[in-house]
């Protein structure tokens, strides 16, 4: 029997799924993202400059990310390289953006599938939030909140009060680590300071104390809150470490290497074997999705949409590594790099006696996430230590110079790995590709009709609750969606 | 909370929304009025990337669970409500048919490309047009919903605004222009409170856009306003203090109050943080390909 979640909620975009359930389980399922902007076809013709600006609004979730990749394209095509202040800065900002991504993800969208708000009636303390909420939420009892699908959710005071008072505190936060990225670029949504050679800031003792302030306040809430409810709901949802196995393909490009010692190393995994990255061995496949054309790297593939095309079922293109799908997140950037792998399977270990095979899964992605905020929090706080106010923060590139060439930019974002690639002919732009960690994840079949990585978690995923399909969207939110970001 | 907490909070709201204490009454009124399930808020998004979403979760005068559980009553919100599939479209069903919501429209309309933007099975033209023929008053957030924005300067998929749209179909409601990439979550709330408060819009420019929030241009209220009547401009990203005029500011031409209520706490903006303007919030933005974001002054005619 077919059954949809649609529209998906608690995501970016506009996102479909259907599976196919028998048996009490997902058979086979298909993932349809329902929306498109054709980014990479208006900036043809416009000056290299503006794609910075231009992608970066790709995404408003993940706000950073593609102007950070595209400064990083851009730097390539106009053969400059940022002072140190720059490297530092732009490694800060997306690191400070991601953490903050991170908290967005696990209490605003992936916690309602777990905890039940209602259990908010019986609060007898004094927080004057959580009472307002309380009273909210019992005398109007409000649709935001109330109307959910049916599921298996905590309902027992104890444990649910805590989430639903951290879920509070987290909008807190999120509105705090927006004030940081202010402090650096100006504004968030969207920094306008962040160009190609750099980051165009007065570094001042006052705006590095200001940050440097809440990025411990931010680490004191992911050490207190963030991690601890990750952990109390993976334990909650033990089964949730075998449901959403999916591939054991994972791609990390490396990344966060401005202080001299690189966070992430690049890599691959097929298999759950690892082999050195190269990324020619990438291309997009369009055989499912709604664009003509045939499967091409990145720096020979056009644009080319086809709504409606014979067998197509999705906006989202479909890339693959030497032909596999591949998973992106802070799980493949935490297991392929071998320092953070160790410590985060020891913590996997120490706290649920799972192993590197459970990891794959959803409370894996989950923790992973969790995990990773703290990696990049304790980041930013040694980026912030190496940032010298006498130097330079910026190399000028003149907007109107008459490029020719081309840049490739491999950059990080809080859902995967993400690529920009530019082609310039006497400063206008002839091509411009991205390829999205959610393009790879929520891919659609290939040609060769192997299902995308979320696709193939969903197998196999057990449906108790068919009426709203709760489990269903547990699994795909454990990859956080990013519709406007897979599509562009 | 008793009566008196109560209006000094509505008060500080007044405050916070119109710049004056005289509407602490009137915001009192509109709570009692949201508090009856009076008027609601549905939150609907077309070809957008959640920008003005993200905004408005950042924000923090009021922040989120203050504006929802006291402010504005969210009906449906696509990142937040804890809905997913067929109930979501039960509940967007149920207000259309209530009648008794602002519509808040994030992102662009694909006018040509039907398929470029679907909600659950539908088009997304077939649903906004009963969306808007049932609300009480449009509110257009962001830059795409007020003139198109980037999905516009697409040619393939004939993206328009919220409000183009209501023109081409016919469609006759009060609406309001919030521009900004993103816009800044202040004016949303304030907006939407405003209009729940005193039953009307507020005051509105010629374009439909709230002169509380889009005074004058961003250059006359810029701090940096003083380097440029000195003619003392930046060339280099290096130099920290003068005008960004040279390096293409666009705030000579954008109307905005970036400068005065500046973002994230209050905490900065762009020309504050070293960055031209772009005119984000500009009919124009991103601005003909011909010319591009970063300009020649000179040039821009
Ligand atoms: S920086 Fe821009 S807005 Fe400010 S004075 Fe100069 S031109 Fe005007
Ligand atoms: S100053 Fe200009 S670019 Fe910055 S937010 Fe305001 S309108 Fe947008």
């Amino acid at each position: 029997m077919v059954k949809r979640i649609s529209p998906l909620t608690r995501i970016e975009g506009h996102l479909k799924v259907e599976v196919d359930v028998e048996n009490g389980k997902v058979k086979s399922a298909r993932v349809s993202g329902e929306m498109y902007r054709g980014f990479e076809n208006l900036l043809i013709g416009r000056r290299p400059l503006d794609a910075q600006r231009i992608t970066q609004r790709v995404c408003g979730v993940c706000h950073e990310v593609h102007g950070i990749a595209s400064s990083k394209a851009l730097a390539d095509l106009y053969k400059i390289e940022p002072p140190p202040n720059g490297k530092l800065l732009k490694d800060i900002i997306l690191a400070l953006h991601m953490s903050i991504d991170h908290i967005l993800h696990f209490f605003t969208l992936a916690l309602p599938d777990y905890v039940d708000f209602s259990a908010l009636s019986v609060y007898r303390g004094k927080d004057p939030k959580l009472n307002r909420l309380k009273e909210w939420v019992v005398s109007r009892r409000p649709w935001l909140y109330t109307k959910k699908v049916p599921g298996n959710y905590i309902e027992d005071p104890q444990t649910a009060i805590p989430l639903v008072a951290a879920y509070i505190e987290a909008f807190d936060k999120l509105s705090l680590g927006a004030s940081a990225l202010a402090t650096l670029g100006g504004k968030a949504p969207f920094a306008h300071n962040v160009f190609p050679g750099g980051v165009s800031v007065e570094l001042t003792m006052d705006r590095i104390m200001k940050v440097s302030n809440i990025v411990d306040q931010l680490l004191y809430f992911v050490k207190t809150k963030y991690i601890p409810s990750a952990v109390e709901v993976a334990k909650r949802y033990r089964e949730y470490f075998y449901i959403g196995h999916g591939y054991m393909n994972l791609l990390s490009y490396g990344g966060f290497e401005a202080t001299g010692t690189p966070l992430y190393t690049p890599g691959i995994m097929i298999n759950g074997k690892l082999y050195p990255l190269d990324v020619d061995q990438i291309v997009e496949d369009v055989s499912h999705s709604y664009y003509d054309g045939e499967a091409e790297s990145f720096r020979k593939e056009e644009t080319r949409p086809h709504y409606g095309k014979k067998g197509a079922y999705s906006w989202i293109k479909a890339p693959r590594y030497k032909g596999h799908p591949m998973e992106t997140g802070p799980i493949s950037r935490i297991l392929v790099t071998p320092s953070t792998r160790e410590s985060f399977l020891s913590f996997l270990k120490r706290e649920f006696g799972v192993g590197i095979k459970e990891a794959f899964s959803t409370n894996g992605r989950n923790l992973a996430r969790a995990f990773e905020a703290k990696l990049l929090l304790e980041y930013v706080n040694k980026a912030l230590s190496k940032l010298n106010p006498k130097e330079s923060t910026i190399v000028t590139v003149n907007p109107e110079a008459n490029v020719t060439g081309t840049g490739l930019g491999l950059s990080n974002a809080a859902r995967g790995e993400l690529l920009h690639y530019i082609e310039a002919e006497n400063g206008r732009i002839t091509k411009y590709q991205m390829v999205v960690p959610s393009t790879w994840n929520f891919s659609p079949r290939d040609y060769k009709g192997q299902p995308g990585p979320v696709e193939k978690a969903l197998e196999g995923t057990p449906v108790r609750f068919a009426e709203g399909l709760i489990e269903v969207g547990r699994v795909i939110r454990s990859y956080d969606p990013c519709t406007a970001c897979s599509i562009h | 909370m008793d009566r008196r907490e109560f209006l000094k909070y509505c008060g500080k709201i007044s405050l916070l929304f119109t710049g004056s204490l005289l509407f602490a009454e009137d915001i009192a009124r509109a709570f009692v009025k949201i508090a009856e399930g009076a008027v609601n808020i549905l939150w609907l998004q077309g070809q957008a990337c959640s920008g003005d979403s993200v905004s408005l979760l950042y924000g923090d005068s009021p922040e989120v669970p203050e504006l929802i559980t006291s402010i504005i009553n969210l009906r449906f919100h696509p990142v937040v409500s804890v809905a997913q599939g067929e109930l979501v479209m039960r509940i967007i069903n149920q207000e259309l048919k209530n009648k008794d919501y602002i519509l808040c429209f994030e992102g662009a309309v694909p006018y040509k490309m039907l398929g470029a933007c679907k909600i659950g099975e539908f088009y997304l033209t077939e649903i906004l047009k009963k969306a808007i023929s049932s609300s009480i008053a449009v509110v257009a957030v962001g830059t795409c919903s007020s003139y198109g924005g980037i999905p516009a300067a697409n040619k393939e998929t004939g993206a328009i605004s919220v409000v183009e749209f209501m023109k081409r179909e016919g469609l006759n409601k009060p609406y309001v222009r919030l521009p900004g990439c993103p816009t800044n979550s202040i004016r949303v709330t304030g907006t939407v409170a405003y209009i729940v408060a005193f039953e009307k819009l507020p005051a509105l420019d010629t374009d439909n856009r709230p002169i509380l929030y889009y005074p004058d241009v961003i250059h006359n209220n810029c701090q940096r306003f003083q380097y440029f009547s000195q003619d003392r401009y930046i060339t280099d990203y290096n130099q920290k203090r003068g005008c960004l005029f040279k390096m293409g500011c666009r705030g000579p031409i954008t109307k905005a109050d970036c400068p005065l209520r500046r973002y994230n706490r209050n905490t900065s903006w762009c020309v504050d943080a070293n960055g031209p303007c772009i005119g984000c919030a500009n009919p124009k933005f991103p601005w003909p390909a011909e010319t591009g974001i970063y300009t020649d002054p000179n040039r821009i005619k």
